[in-house]
């Protein structure tokens, strides 16, 4: 008796397997599915990605979220397995990295077909672009600002700094009663941009127009001069070869630092302390040439190479970046700092109600977005970048002076070294 | 004859029974070794586009020219003789004075099982924020014996790696402990006893009876301890990263920066090869200089 229990029970089993299998191969039949990766899952793009799948019958996104420290992990190791998402969310420089390395198909016909070449800064096309291919559509920007304690400042009768000159004073007057005049990290490779964000400030770059390396140009010597003094005068956070990425904006959140340089990420943190958010002020980084640019980052949306259906994925790709729909992510979401990259979004972003409130902090954002920068981005040599940022080059670079192993000069020298290391492999 | 048949049947089924283990064991752990091995010897760059290639022996002259590889090994080495010395000396110590009945034996015993308990990502978090030069009260007791400036972490200097260092010996110290412990419960008290009729002090009891009699435990748990430091990576990685400026950076840290951070798997590989190579080769040095009755 117990045997034909058991034997009934495994045929069920199988016939319900059999059965759920058969139900979902003719479900995949009638409607298209674009799989998407990402690593930032925010209530904007929930809202955006349910609002696509609300107005298609034919397609549908099924979206997964992946871990950020694994994500570019499992995206190589997807590739070499052939199991990549039909889309990819990806964060800067790893467009222009993986085209490269053949895991994306270019995505210029969606801009050409759509008219959309105005609409997007030339700097960010170019750096999502390796031999005429465009293969990441820029989404959403982050421009790097100086965020600074309005209320001490005032205090100390001191004028929110432009320039270097001026930062630095500032720095040195408000480092006492237990605050850091500014606070920064050059430990954390996953925030190079720690170094870059002065660079830009400083027009140093990584490349030259002929493509050559310029790391070791005289503004980059200024700029690893300008932290180590900060460092040895006693207004940067000492922690700054130890500090995550989190804990030196969390030495700017608590109040224990006057000044710190985040992205623009960092407002939708402000937005919810009232009590920061009432004493912090935001401005571009302080210039020290006055053809400085401001660091921005940027987040695109790629097709990849093993995508199952590529028309499909392209009408994903397009309906998220009309304005009209790529404007429900920054109204739903809570990200408050990301800025549109499409400049004929600019108006309909500030126009939104739940903005109102934080567009002292936002505008200078905006204003900054349009115009931003990142090493090798005039140039459109983007597959390096990323490697230099993951070995930590730059803040190495900027340590090696600051510990008082190397002067400025060798500090670049060697910097210049390992990149070219890099690119000779 | 028929004894011979017997104990080859015996054999046989002695091998059958292992062989499911024997399989998980070769396809869990030799064949990711020899896949590894293998590696060692291909180019393998995921972002070149290029198919991976044989190339010899090319990842290995790389990786013996590279400028940080003898620091780097020294290092390894250096972390890891010293962490197994200090917990090795440390349990034996304490193992000896949680031995004797006294109130609280139980709870003491238990409080030093607490760090392996923690996990690795805590424990990490939890140096991290001892060491930290802003939030941690730890850090005005090192600012007073000037080991650091006010603000400064001590893992952001020259003193990082000596911070490691004890963070490790703390991370590691219960396993060893509950082995040393462990084998304490082995000395017959026959021998204690008649040791103490015969006039040896508590002292000369330990030196002379117990720690004699359970050093073939203490020679394997030196050797298991050795060879997980010398591999220890998580707890590394999580509190230094091998920073600042490479100062507490390992062979195994460098080859997570060559295989994930650079997506280099064969040089990756040609780095856990040689330590591989330099753990047996050591263990090899170790078993002829103390000799084979200590493992036996």
């Amino acid at each position: 008796m117990k045997k034909i229990i058991a034997f009934f029970m495994v045929m069920c089993l199988c016939f319900f397997t059999l059965f759920a299998a058969g139900e979902t191969e003719s479900k995949k039949d009638s409607v298209k599915v674009v799989t998407l990766w990402t690593c930032w899952l925010d209530k904007g793009d929930q809202a955006l990605l349910e609002a696509f799948n609300a107005s298609h019958t034919d397609v549908q996104v099924e979206w997964e979220l992946i871990a950020f420290k694994d994500y570019a992990t499992k995206i190589v190791a997807a590739a070499k397995t052939n199991q990549l998402p039909d889309v990819l969310r990806l964060q800067p420089k790893a467009p222009a990295q993986y085209g490269q390395a053949g895991f994306l198909l270019p995505v210029n016909s969606i801009i050409e077909d759509n008219n959309w070449t105005d609409a997007y800064p030339e700097n960010f096309l170019k750096s999502n672009t390796i031999d005429g291919n465009l293969y990441g559509i820029p989404f959403y920007c982050l421009p790097h600002l100086l965020f600074y304690r309005a209320d001490l400042m005032e205090e100390n009768n001191i004028t929110p700094p432009t320039n270097w000159e001026e930062f630095k004073s500032a720095a040195k007057a408000l480092t006492k009663d237990g605050i850091i005049g500014y606070a920064t990290t050059l430990n954390d490779p996953s925030v190079g941009h720690t170094v870059h964000q002065w660079m830009g400030s400083n027009n140093a770059d990584t490349f030259g127009p002929g493509l050559e390396l310029t790391i070791d140009s005289p503004e980059t010597v200024e700029v690893v001069n300008f932290l180590n003094s900060l460092y040895q005068e006693g207004c940067m956070n000492k922690d700054v070869a130890s500090a995550g990425n989190n804990e030196f904006r969390m030495l700017f959140q608590s109040g224990k630092a006057a000044m710190g340089i985040s992205s623009s990420s960092l407002i939708g943190i402000l937005v919810n302390d009232e009590e920061m958010r009432k004493n912090v002020g935001v401005l571009p980084i302080p210039k020290n040439d006055p053809n400085g640019k401001n660091y921005a980052a940027f987040h695109s949306y790629s097709i990849s190479s093993q995508c199952k259906d590529l028309d499909a994925a392209k009408e994903f790709l397009t309906w998220i970046n009309t304005p009209e729909n790529q404007i429900i992510y920054f109204k739903e979401g809570t990200r408050f700092g990301d800025i549109p990259v499409r400049s004929d979004m600019t108006d309909l972003y500030k126009k939104i109600e739940k903005l109102q409130p934080y567009m002292n902090l936002l505008e200078p954002a905006i204003e900054t977005s349009k115009a931003g920068w990142t090493p090798g981005m005039a140039y459109g040599v983007t597959e390096y970048p990323g490697l230099f940022d993951t070995q930590n080059i730059y803040q190495q670079m900027a340590l090696k002076t600051i510990l008082g192993e190397a002067t400025a000069e060798e500090s670049v020298a060697w910097a210049k070294n390992k990149m070219a290391e890099i690119m000779a492999e | 004859m028929k004894k011979m048949t017997m104990e080859k049947r015996y054999s046989l089924y002695g091998v059958l029974l292992l062989l499911p283990s024997l399989t998980a064991l070769a396809f869990f752990m030799f064949k990711p070794l020899l896949d590894s091995i293998i590696m060692s010897f291909k180019e393998i760059n995921f972002f070149s586009g290029e198919p991976e290639k044989f190339i010899g022996f090319d990842n290995f002259r790389w990786l013996f020219k590279s400028e940080w590889f003898v620091p780097d090994l020294i290092r390894t080495f250096f972390i890891s003789i010293v962490v197994t010395v200090v917990q090795v000396i440390l349990a034996i110590m304490i193992a000896l004075l949680i031995d004797f009945e006294f109130k609280g034996q139980k709870f003491w015993r238990g409080i030093l099982v607490v760090p392996w308990a923690i996990p690795v990502f805590v424990a990490s978090l939890m140096w991290k924020w001892l060491y930290s030069g802003t939030m941690s009260p730890f850090s005005k007791f090192l600012v007073s014996i000037g080991l650091i400036e006010p603000g400064e972490s001590i893992l952001g200097g020259e003193h990082a790696l000596f911070a490691l260092i004890i963070s490790l010996i703390w991370h590691g110290f219960p396993f060893i402990f509950l082995v040393i412990y462990s084998g304490l419960q082995q000395v017959p008290q026959t021998l204690i006893e008649s040791a103490v009729i015969d006039g040896a002090n508590s002292f000369q009891v330990s030196c002379k009876i117990t720690i004699p009699y359970i050093r073939k435990i203490i020679a394997t748990a030196v050797v298991l301890r050795f060879v997980f430091q010398f591999n220890q990576f998580p707890f590394i990685h999580l509190l230094t990263g091998g920073g600042p400026l490479n100062r507490t950076e390992t062979l195994a840290i460098a080859a997570m920066k060559q295989g994930v951070s650079s997506f280099q798997y064969g040089r990756a590989s040609a780095i856990t090869t040689t330590m591989f190579l330099v753990l047996v080769i050591a263990f090899a040095i170790y078993y002829r200089i103390a000799g084979r009755e200590d493992l036996d």
